[in-house]
């Protein structure tokens, strides 16, 4: 309370003053009050507001001065109505925050306090008040506030007629009420004339209010009026049973059965909390489900159960509405609304309802906060809680029109933009985000966007009622499993210094092990201040060494590296050491032991443990298996060596492939049984289901001494040839090693995996490997593969079992041994070495290919390039005497329909061309069915063909064919018609022949073949006019003109 | 439908300069068949076998053209024209002309770096593409062996011709041992290259090797196991069209040189619009004419007189595929042309003296549902109840073939049940109509008997509206020519419950192009998967309005 001296009305003496002032978002307004003395009797009220530190605007409410009391009446309404709209007293506030010792205020019903003055007033002021706050609303601020002394007040108020009042009322009392108003709420429980809201809610203050000795006797009553089968479980548990038999109950029932629900939440034990709780989070807000959730989260509200409040606040957040109510202004001719209230509602949770209830909750929230009630932060924990990162939605932006600037703006919206009480919660002063236009969302202000640069302010409401609930905000980073929310947390544990000195090693710990970095710096930070190097606690630094925060883990490996002789004492420090969940742990574990003496039982009982614990391990755990096993391998060599056969087992027993690999490292430096491994061992090892494991297998198989390997061909023989690739490569080094100091073992191997390679039907990959053991580790030892063998391989239909049959083919099989026949054969193989073999062998005996000429004359038709090209290039060479290359070769060769050989065939003609074979040449040509062969043949008719009617005669099917060609051989066909004229008019037999030919092709529709044709024709008839022609002469026909 | 084939060894051609050894090898799973023999007549066989092979590899469906390339090419160009409209000061343009220089020269070099690796994989496609040719193979060819003839057959892979060589027992000389039947013989392209090499003054034997059958050993090597996978329309397309052979067709007898004019005429031109029909205008006592569409052309086959005894214009489409007739044409001494009407199948049969190739080609080359709902060629002719049935499938059994007449004797039956009997077997893939010899052979088409009842009908729709036919539901309410030759149909559909109101409009060349209907598989598929079967219906009364007199009395 200051003086003000004030400009304009002269003070004489300034009786009392109160400043207000409003802080909310940017606004920052005080309002100033003061009631002034401005002469004897004469008093005044005079205000003044404004922007803090600005030039404050001044007034005054009374232009006359008034007697005292009207001036102090017009003072105190004045303040009232301020402070309805939000203002708060400075003077009070400044009080209440040195108070560091008081939770909250709102136990602080000191009579000073206007607020809670003016609501008494009001509820004194009953019905017959004329302010425009409405009584039920008083009443209802008046629980809010928990404000004891309107108990008596609210008493007389009761069953006034109005249900609504009635229920603020009961609900008012519910929370600040005491034994006195018992009775009276007992009667409006049991008056069944009430409305089921009253006498519900009722029922709920009662349990608040109720000393131990009614609680149990009302309990009873609950009991009686469940339903048979949850009565027991109620009593007894477990909660899981109960949950069961609750689903069992509702199931089909009626809205009737419903109301247990709300029965349990009354009793809201051990067991029903539970079992309430999994039915809310899974429940469909649908009716019959939907109106008891409801029941439930207006008691629990009144309870101040943060839990309740808080999940069933998480289920309106994130559950979809299942309906849009209609409103009247749609213009949507809409039928009889289906009911959404009462027993047979059919349809619920709107998405109006859904926005009313998402404000609903912050408003209550917000409303407690401006009343720095300790309800807030319990409720505000309770909505905070179920929020987890999975909640979180990707990161959106819209772009939104500014109808008055015309312009486009881009508004962000962050992953939990959606959550409106968790935002209000966590970001209410916060420079990044603001609620949207539509206060449904938050969004991101101007200048920020999500993933930007989070602020070092704390952002949250309300931030002073969370400093004076630390404690609160423990259990908010111990449970939490959100990143924002831990942020927010750790921000507020940082101003409470003294808080965190004093803080619970446990607390700690947990902080420790959070998956969150944000908090485990916290603990980190809070260890470090904790940490007495003489006396080093053991499961501090332990907790230091496995948490998620590299430089705690720096400091724990230093702390550790300083005191280990100390700390390497407790066996379970060292085993928790080894198996950390931190892989740079595990490593400083495995690197520090090495140099640490471990005595002998002390180390047992280390394996022993690890052992133990390796068996625990799930299927996610394989790094730490590996480590562990790793470290166990390192540091405990000698006592693994001699380690029971059934410890191996039961590792190899267990579904994670690196225990089971550790199990094959084991046996392979084992004192017994690396020489002699059990065959169920080696078998599991070699038969696992992980490459990682069968190697160690085939290493094990591989390190056996040298002789048992050489009398188990068998095995070898097996693995070379096993189906899983791994094992196949493992084993070929030994293989090898085993055939280069062994020759005969060599041998034998060689010849059983060419004996296999023959066998059709093995897995895929197995012949193309064993072909290539064979061809680059085992060639030496080919040599005695019989000749016979050699030609099975290459007639094989496995591709591998030809390439071998190649590889053996030049030094197994003897040029002399083979056919002309097949080394022309060889040549048309698909493989090339094969192919280049068979060239090999012609090179290798010219004279033998010379000698049967018409054989070899096939490679030239060979369906492979290279082959025909070798062949061209080999007659080329070789067959230099024309004498080798008689017309039958020659024509041979161009039988073939393949161009090129098409082509060398006309070259080898033209070579070897002598006149005596001419006639031979054309007769056996003109058969060729190709056109181009036709056309080449033709080049002989002239010189080898004429003057012959009979060979003519021959050729008649060669003429037809190429004069019958379909528009195409034109060369061809005008040879032939000049042929054909030219010797027709040479003899009448040949033209005999010639005009049969004729005759048949002058039916053509093409003009000049026709025209051709008809012209020799009449050649012929007038030549030789006893050979009839299909020719008809006709008059030309006389025109007579002008 | 799954077709499970065992060889014992690879069909072989073995040539030399004096010998060609054909040696089929034949299906071991089925009964025994085999045949071994010398031919005569070695050119015209080649060029019939020649002529088969045409038919197997034959597929004229459209296909669409590769356009990979250039729309590669027209992406990389849309930027650089995007950089051109961009570019538009002038400093920039030029400084683009310079930096497009010197990309192209990056990708000149760039490809001329990449072209041996190109023509690398090229040629391992091309030698991929050989290799597994005879994946190509629809079906291999069967061969059935009767006590007077040997004769192939084989359907195109598009589904659409179908090809019959029969050699007579006068081409071979020194006929070995035979077993009649049929079976499937491995065939491969690389035996076309071989047939190529017969030659008259070249020995050919021809076998249908026994030797598979004699043992069969379990594991053996060159065992060839073949399952192939065949698409119910192309047995359908199959049956559909061996089937309607023994159908009466107005019959045409042309000169080789007449079909030579065809193939000119089709080889010399190239049709970008439709109609792509082949008109045969037949009077009795003149000269056949064919007239070919779009462009009008006519070819008078003066020497070919039509004998028939009443004069119509008959339209075929599909006309393309006779081409596979060309390397007939010196070796044939005539063909005859058997037509069923307009848009039905139609058969070539060349006459080679001994020989007899026929080429069977159905209504259209694609098979679609544009020209769906035509005349149903599988719809049973005759009531004939099934014990009858098989007493003359027996009967016919025990000579392998034998005319209906002799058949109605011999069972004293009516001439007209036998023809029904032998009809169903003909369509059920188990005997088919020799048009040259005038008599009924049996064939068994696959080991195990088709699925009739699934065969029929392509889909259900297409079953129910036959039943709508049957029952007489179907009404043409109109049908006009529009806009030249577009044929509208509108009509009724009744059913128990409900109305449809279908309408068609059809092209020149018998397409469906639009339709619409009432029904509500219509509103919701349009014509994506086909046409309704109240559509079908209707195009179906139509067609069987429309169906030549000869054969309204088999439907």
């Amino acid at each position: 309370m200051r003086a003000t001296g004030s400009v304009g009305i002269s003070t004489v003496k300034l009786i009392k003053t109160v400043s207000l002032e409003y802080r909310e978002g940017n606004s920052d307004k005080v309002y100033e009050v003061d009631l002034c003395e401005v002469g004897t009797g004469q008093f005044v009220v005079n205000f003044r507001y404004g922007r803090r530190g600005s030039t404050l605007r001044e007034g005054t409410k009374t232009p006359d001065s008034l007697s005292r009391s009207a001036a102090e009446e017009i003072f105190d309404n004045l303040v009232l109505s301020k402070t309805t709209k939000g203002y708060r007293d400075a003077a009070a506030l400044e009080s209440s925050s040195l108070e560091d010792d008081v939770v909250s205020s709102n136990d602080d019903d000191s009579p000073l306090d206007p607020r809670r003055q003016s609501v008494l007033n009001r509820l004194s002021e009953g019905h017959e008040s004329k302010s425009t706050w409405r009584l039920s609303r008083a009443v209802w601020r008046a629980g809010e506030m928990r404000l004891k002394p309107a108990e008596p007040l609210l008493l007389t108020l009761i069953s006034s007629g109005d249900a609504m009042l009635d229920y603020c009322i009961v609900w008012s009392l519910g929370r600040c009420g005491s034994v006195q108003c018992l009775p009276a709420l007992r009667q409006l429980e049991a008056d069944r004339d009430r409305p089921d809201s009253v006498r519900r809610i009722a029922a709920v203050a009662l349990f608040e209010l109720f000393d131990d000795n009614d609680r149990q006797r009302a309990l009873t009553d609950c009991f009686a009026s469940l339903p048979s089968e949850l009565a027991e479980l109620v009593q007894n548990g477990p909660a899981k049973a109960l949950s069961d038999a609750i689903a069992v109950v509702l199931d089909g029932g009626d809205s009737h059965a419903f109301q247990v629900l709300d029965i349990l939440y009354l009793i809201n034990n051990q067991f029903t909390q539970p079992a309430l709780l999994e039915l809310i989070k899974t429940a469909p807000l649908k009716p019959n489900y939907f109106q008891p959730i409801r029941h439930i989260f207006k008691a629990s509200e009144l309870r101040a159960d943060g839990e309740f409040f808080g999940h069933i606040a998480y289920r309106f957040e994130t559950a979809r509405s299942n309906f849009r109510m209609r409103s009247d202004f749609d213009y949507v001719y809409s039928r009889q609304a289906k009911p959404t209230l009462g027993p047979h509602a059919t349809n619920a949770f709107s998405t109006q309802t859904r926005n009313y209830l998402r404000r609903r909750i912050w408003r209550t929230l917000q409303r407690l906060g401006e009343l720095q009630s300790a309800d807030y932060v319990v409720l505000a924990v309770g909505v905070l809680l179920p929020i987890s990162d999975n909640d979180a939605a990707g990161i959106r932006e819209e772009s939104r029109y500014d109808w008055q600037s015309g312009n486009y703006s881009t508004i962000h919206f962050d992953r939990y933009a959606s959550f409106w009480a968790f935002n209000q919660i966590l970001y209410g002063n916060s420079p990044r985000y603001e609620p949207d236009p539509s206060r449904r969302f938050f969004q991101c202000r101007t200048g920020y966007e999500p993933g930007g640069r989070v602020p070092e302010e704390r952002e949250e409401s309300f931030p002073r009622l969370w400093e004076q609930n630390p404690k609160v905000v423990v259990t908010l980073l111990e449970r939490s499993c959100c990143h924002d929310v831990h942020r927010f947390a750790v921000k507020i544990l940082r101003d409470c210094e003294e808080f965190c000195q004093e803080l619970h090693l446990d607390s700690l710990l947990n902080f420790l092990r959070s998956v969150y970095d944000v908090t485990t710096e916290l603990g980190f930070e809070i260890a470090r201040q904790r940490y007495d190097s003489d006396n080093p606690d053991t499961e501090l630094v332990l907790a230091l060494a496995n948490c998620g925060f590299e430089p705690a883990r720096q400091q724990a490996r230093q702390w550790i590296t300083e005191q280990k002789t100390i700390l390497f004492k407790d066996s379970d420090f060292v085993v928790a050491l080894i198996a950390s969940p931190q892989a740079d742990t595990r490593e400083f574990a495995r690197e520090t032991l090495r140099t640490v003496m471990l005595l002998e039982p002390f180390a047992q009982v280390i394996i022993g443990r690890l052992f133990a614990m390796l068996q625990s391990l799930g299927d996610d755990d394989g790094l730490i298996a590996r480590d562990v096993a790793e470290t166990l391998l390192r540091v405990f060599t000698s006592q693994l060596r001699k380690i029971g056969v059934e410890v191996i087992r039961d590792l190899l027993r267990h579904t994670l492939p690196e225990l089971q690999r550790f199990a094959g490292e084991i046996v392979l430096t084992h004192d017994t049984l690396s020489k002699r491994p059990q065959d169920d061992l080696l078998q599991s090892l070699l038969d696992a289901g992980h490459p990682e494991v069968r190697v160690i297998g085939v290493q094990i198989v591989g390190q056996l001494p040298d002789y048992d390997l050489k009398n188990n061909v068998e095995l070898l023989l097996s693995l070379t040839r096993h189906r899983h690739a791994d094992i196949r490569d493992a084993i070929r080094a030994t293989v090898s090693r085993l055939a280069q100091s062994d020759t005969s073992f060599g041998r034998r191997i060689a010849e059983q995996l060419i004996e296999a390679l023959l066998v059709p039907g093995a897995p895929e990959g197995v012949p193309s490997h064993t072909a290539r053991v064979l061809r680059e580790d085992l060639s030496e030892y080919l040599a005695s593969v019989s000749a016979a063998t050699v030609s099975k391989l290459l007639r094989s239909r496995s591709a591998p079992a030809q390439d071998i049959g190649g590889l053996l083919l030049p030094t197994n099989v003897k040029v002399e041994d083979l056919g002309v026949d097949e080394i022309v054969k060889l040549a048309d193989h698909q493989v090339l070495s094969i192919r280049e073999a068979s060239w090999k062998m012609c090179n290798e005996s010219v004279e033998r290919m010379c000698a049967d000429a018409e054989t070899f004359s096939r490679m030239a038709n060979s369906k492979w390039d290279d082959s025909r090209r070798f062949a061209f290039q080999f007659i080329r060479d070789h067959f230099v005497e024309k004498e080798l290359l008689t017309p039958r070769v020659v024509i041979g060769i161009c039988d073939s329909i393949q161009p090129d050989v098409q082509q060398f065939g006309h070259e080898l003609v033209t070579r070897v061309f002598q006149d005596e074979h001419g006639e031979e040449y054309v007769l056996k040509l003109s058969e060729h069915p190709t056109e181009p062969m036709q056309l080449f043949a033709s080049n002989f008719l002239e010189q080898h063909v004429g003057d012959s009617p009979d060979r003519l005669g021959q050729l008649a099917p060669y003429f037809v064919s190429v004069l019958s060609r379909v528009n195409k051989g034109r060369v061809s066909k005008r040879r032939a018609y000049r042929f054909l004229e030219h010797e027709a008019l040479k003899s009448e037999n040949a033209a005999e022949i010639v005009t049969s030919i004729l005759a048949r092709q002058s039916a053509t529709s093409a003009i000049q073949d026709k025209a051709i044709a008809i012209e020799t024709m009449v050649k012929i008839h007038a030549k030789w006019p006893s050979i009839s022609v299909p020719t008809r002469v006709r008059p030309v026909e006389v025109r007579r003109g002008v | 439908m799954e077709f499970n084939y065992s060889y014992q060894k690879d069909s072989l051609v073995n040539n030399n300069a004096s010998r060609t050894e054909m040696s089929f090898a034949p299906d071991t799973l089925r009964e025994a068949t085999f045949f071994r023999g010398e031919l005569k007549q070695n050119i015209a066989f080649r060029e019939s076998i020649s002529a088969l092979h045409d038919v197997v590899v034959s597929d004229l469906r459209w296909q669409p053209k590769d356009r990979t390339a250039y729309k590669q090419w027209r992406a990389r160009q849309e930027e650089v024209d995007w950089a051109e409209v961009a570019a538009q000061k002038r400093s920039v343009a030029t400084e683009l002309k310079g930096v497009r220089g010197e990309l192209d020269e990056l990708r000149t070099r760039s490809a001329g770096r990449m072209r041996p690796y190109y023509s690398a994989r090229q040629r391992y496609f091309d030698y991929i593409y050989k290799r597994d040719y005879d994946a190509w193979m629809v079906l291999d060819p069967v061969i059935t062996v009767h006590p007077d003839e040997v004769f192939f057959e084989c359907f195109s892979r598009d589904e659409s011709s179908y090809g019959r060589l029969s050699v007579g027992f006068d081409v071979f000389q020194n006929v070995g041992e035979f077993a009649c039947g049929t079976t499937n013989i491995d065939y491969s392209s690389a035996l076309y290259d071989e047939f190529q090499k017969i030659r008259s003054y070249k020995a050919t034997s021809f076998e249908i090797d026994p030797s598979g059958f004699e043992i069969q050993t379990a594991q053996n090597e060159s065992h060839k196991e073949v399952k192939i996978d065949l698409p119910e329309s192309w047995v359908r397309g199959f049956l559909q069209v061996s089937s309607v052979m023994a159908l009466p067709a107005a019959t045409v007898k042309l000169h080789p040189m007449d079909i030579h004019n065809i193939c000119f005429i089709l080889r010399r031109r190239r049709e970008v619009f439709g109609p792509r029909s082949m008109r045969f205008q037949l009077k009795p006592g003149d000269p056949v004419k064919i007239v070919f569409d779009p462009w009008n052309i006519e070819l008078e086959c003066p020497r070919s007189i039509y004998d028939g005894d009443r004069e119509e214009e008959i339209r075929v489409w599909g006309r393309r595929r006779i081409h596979i007739l060309e390397r007939l044409i010196p070796v044939a001494q005539s063909f005859s042309v058997h037509l069923l009407g307009k848009g039905m199948p139609s058969f070539y049969t060349a006459d080679l003296g001994d020989m007899t190739f026929t080429l069977g080609l159905s209504g259209w080359t694609t098979n679609d549902w544009s020209s769906a709902g035509n005349f149903d060629l599988l719809a049973p002719r005759a009531d004939v109840d099934n014990q009858t049935k098989q007493s003359v499938f027996r009967a016919l059994h025990e000579n392998w073939f034998a005319t209906p007449d002799s058949l109605a004797e011999r069972l004293d039956l009516d001439r007209s049940i036998v023809l029904g009997a032998l009809a169903a077997y003909t369509q059920a893939g188990r005997a088919i109509w020799d048009a040259n010899k005038g008599v009924y052979r049996i064939r068994e088409l696959s080991r195990e008997p088709l699925p009739m009842d699934q065969l029929r009908f392509s889909s259900e729709r297409e079953q129910s509206a036959t039943r709508f036919l049957e029952q007489k539901a179907v009404k043409i309410q109109s049908s006009f020519v529009a806009d030249g030759d577009i044929l509208v149909l509108e009509g009724r559909v009744r059913t128990e419950k409900h109305h449809f109101k279908p309408s068609i409009r059809i092209d020149a060349d018998e397409r469906i192009i639009q339709a619409e209907c009432t029904c509500n598989w219509h509103q919701q598929n349009r014509l994506r998967k086909g046409p309704c079967e109240h559509i079908l219906a209707l195009r179906m009364q139509h067609a069987r309005q429309n169906t030549p007199k000869r054969l309204l009395s088999l439907t």
